[in-house]
């Protein structure tokens, strides 16, 4: 088939392997390398596999990709989102502010740019999450979407542009960088827009339209939410995890939004042009209350029943939320009574669940993450002694547990 | 690519010896799924929910029939918090002491949190200070500066730095307002400052004589903030060259330190507020000398690029050496989920 630009492209993409071959832009092997050392760094620090081994993996599987700790990436981010400001500043006073074509252009210009530098530095310069390929990136499809935006305004003959067509546009664009790059904000981003361009082409219906928003966009998280469950398995799919993670993140959270009280309200009082009055409320009023506070006890529930950390925090959250919601429009309690025992109802559960699953049930326990606590354990320093050192005896589970190191040590993050 | 997945590549390619392969399989299956962090976070957002709710009904019940009940009421919790926290609490030593449970770090933290407000409903009712409100916030402090040294609780450590600083705050004020009816006026900027280095001076003290050395960390960061915050002020505020002396002083001191603790977080925060100041410093001179015109413009956007690429590269090669270089552990403890921090 033809490729426009095959430079673009990996040059063994087969077609079994079809997209993800063509568009992502890492290295693959070091991308697997890198995270077989990460692995492997775990595993050497909690005793589960020798310090020769360790080294052996380490002369095996090397990577070109060095990732920053976050501070630096922090850090990179911020100073190179001030480089590309800036030069966009320059580029506009040396140019001037003439006309509005011209800022288009200009924008177009310095997106295409941006992303040019920003292809750049992963491929020659073999950055991998570092911040200025992610503020190059960002801004890249920030200038080109204003650019676009600019555009279609000049184009338009006196009538109004709808933003369906601009949300056309800038999905695939977006998606485009979010493939390429694998990146999760942007994927998250694509989600949303997605999501939205969803619910204005719902609303061309008119007041069926309406009437079926929050069902049919309920129907799309669920769709989307089980389909991603399914890609997780997908083999093709591995160099994506963070992605669909935020995809998996992002339908269950528009799953539960299209059905809350307040959303729903707010939504039709705006949409329908109505006021609810006192003693009225919604249509389906009891149906929107109940799915505010039981789809967070049904994430909960699920969370725990299939050790799903992510559903598990989102029904914590969504619970609150959903409280929040449906308090905004009763009054039921004065604020400190309220304060008070929701500070109680927390206290308690917690207070519970600490006692109850001390002694692990069904696989949950109350107690910190051992791995995690033997992990941290022994910090950077005791870690390359350890390597100095030599092989050390197997430490085996028990010993290192109890968690009386806490937390601490030294992360290359911080 | 997934732990399991890994794990047999290795063994496949004959990287880990079957030993190994079954640690890490007997690992990963016998992994549980811990909610401790999930309930610790629970039982800290009661914990703030309830105290502040204690707070406003208090405050709501001010000069009513029932405030005398409400008021016993919560000075019985906080002291049933205490007793319960003197009584349970590991004896005391000047290393690190192993909390006997998660639960007592949030009784701790409930009863100085509704200590605050018994004190300051006391003082407001019965002037228990005379004129000096700021005493509640200081004799708070000193008690929570105890409780954070007899129990080692690095959240009530960082409750009775803020708390110290807002005693400072309260009894400046006061102060300020006499004499220039200004509340951002240079008081609070020197006495900021002045509390800052008394910090750094207390922090260094203390583990001179390994008294907590692992409380250094919270020491050094709240200190370091607000120097820097204050420092900041300062330079805005006053041309002369002591404060831009100060500042950049302070800069390198902090840069030094992160080298040395190989804590990038340090590093991060020093080259922020440095390039903040710098960057004001710059940008200042170049409106001065060019009255505003196109020329400055364009000079102050060719300073933030060019800058900004040197500091790109700076962090670079500061990660990849910080990375690297063994250096001493962090004596400290980095706010686990353990120990909540305070704004």
């Amino acid at each position: 088939m033809l490729i426009p630009f095959p430079s673009l492209f990996n040059r063994e993409g087969c077609r079994g392997e079809y997209t993800q071959r063509i568009m992502l832009i890492y290295n693959k092997q070091w991308l697997d390398n890198l995270s077989i050392r990460k692995a492997a760094e775990a595993w050497v620090k909690c005793g589960r596999i020798s310090v020769d081994e360790y080294n052996a993996i380490e002369a095996k599987y090397p990577s070109g990709y060095k990732p920053h700790g976050i501070g630096a990436r922090i850090g990179l981010f911020i100073f190179g989102v001030i480089i590309v400001s800036s030069a966009s500043g320059l580029l506009f006073l040396f140019t001037g502010f003439a006309r509005e074509a011209g800022i288009g252009i200009q924008n177009l210009l310095l997106g295409i740019a941006c992303y040019i530098i920003a292809e750049h530095y992963v491929r020659n310069k073999n950055q991998y999450r570092s911040g200025v390929v992610d503020a190059l990136l960002y801004s890249a499809i920030t200038a080109i979407g204003v650019a676009i935006f600019i555009m279609l305004d000049r184009l338009r003959d006196g009538d109004y542009i709808k933003p369906e067509f601009y949300l056309m546009l800038l999905i695939p664009l977006i998606g485009f960088a979010a493939i390429r790059f694998a990146d999760a904000f942007l994927t998250l981003v694509v989600y949303g827009l997605t999501i939205w361009l969803n619910a204005l082409l719902v609303l061309e219906f008119g007041s069926v339209g309406q009437m079926i928003l929050p069902f049919e966009c309920m129907a799309l998280s669920v769709l989307i939410y089980f389909w991603v469950k399914k890609q997780k398995e997908n083999k093709t799919l591995e160099y994506y995890a963070r992605c669909l993670w935020m995809i998996e993140m992002a339908s269950a959270l528009t799953f539960y939004l299209a059905g809350n009280y307040m959303v729903v309200r707010m939504l039709s009082e705006a949409l329908l042009n109505m006021e609810v009055q006192s003693g009225e409320d919604i249509h389906l009023a009891f149906f929107f209350y109940l799915y505010t506070i039981a789809v967070p006890i049904a994430y909960i529930y699920a969370g725990l029943k299939n050790k799903n950390r992510l559903l598990l925090r989102l029904g914590v959250l969504l619970i609150a939320a959903g409280i929040l919601s449906i308090k905004y429009y009763h009054h039921v309690l004065p604020p400190e009574t309220a304060l008070i025992l929701a500070g109680v109802a927390l206290v308690a559960i917690a207070w519970f669940s600490i006692k109850y699953f001390k002694v692990p049930r069904n696989g949950i326990t109350s107690e910190p993450d051992e791995s995690l606590t033997r992990m941290d354990a022994i910090s950077n320093i005791a870690f390359s002694e350890l390597l100095q050192q030599g092989p050390t005896p197997p430490v085996n589970d028990v010993d290192f547990g109890g968690g009386s190191f806490g937390g601490g040590g030294a992360s290359s993050g911080f | 690519m997934k732990s399991k997945e890994i794990a047999s590549k290795l063994l496949a390619d004959n990287a880990i010896s079957k030993e190994s392969y079954e640690r890490i399989e007997v690992g990963r299956l016998s992994a549980l799924f811990s909610l401790n962090f999930e309930l610790k976070t629970l039982l800290y957002c009661g914990v703030l929910l309830l105290s502040s709710g204690i707070g406003v009904l208090v405050y709501k019940n001010i000069d009513t029939i029932g405030h005398m009940a409400i008021i016993l009421f919560i000075a019985a919790v906080s002291a049933a918090c205490f007793v319960y926290c003197m009584r349970k609490a590991n004896s005391y030593s000047n290393n690190k002491v192993v909390s006997p449970g998660i639960l007592f770090d949030y009784i701790l933290l409930f009863g100085c949190l509704t200590f605050v407000s018994f004190l300051g409903y006391l003082q407001y009712e019965y002037s228990v200070f005379g004129n000096h409100n700021d005493w509640v916030a200081l004799t708070s402090a000193l008690l929570f500066f105890a409780c954070a040294y007899y129990f080692d609780h690095l959240g009530v450590l960082s409750l009775a730095i803020t708390t110290l600083a807002t005693y400072v705050g309260i009894a400046i004020t006061p102060i300020e307002l006499l004499r220039s009816n200004d509340f951002n006026g240079d008081a609070i900027i020197y006495s900021g400052l002045l509390l800052g280095f008394a910090l750094i001076g207390l922090s260094w003290a203390l583990n001179k004589r390994s008294i907590k050395k692992h409380f250094t960390y919270t020491y050094i960061n709240f200190a370091s903030h607000m120097l820097f915050v204050f420092c900041l002020a300062g330079l805005f505020r006053f041309s002369g060259a002591l404060f831009p002396l100060i500042f950049f002083g302070l800069v390198g001191v902090v840069i030094w330190q992160a080298f040395s603790e190989r804590s990038f977080y340090f590093l991060l925060i020093a080259i922020l507020y440095g390039y903040i100041g710098v960057s004001y410093l710059v940008i200042n001179f170049l409106f001065m000398s060019n009255h505003g015109g196109d020329a400055g413009l364009s000079l102050a956007f060719l300073y933030f690029i060019s800058s900004s690429i040197g500091i790109i590269f700076y962090l670079i090669s500061c990660s990849k050496k910080i990375r690297l270089t063994p250096g001493p552990p962090l004596p400290v403890e980095r706010g686990d989920a353990n120990t909540p921090n305070h704004e």
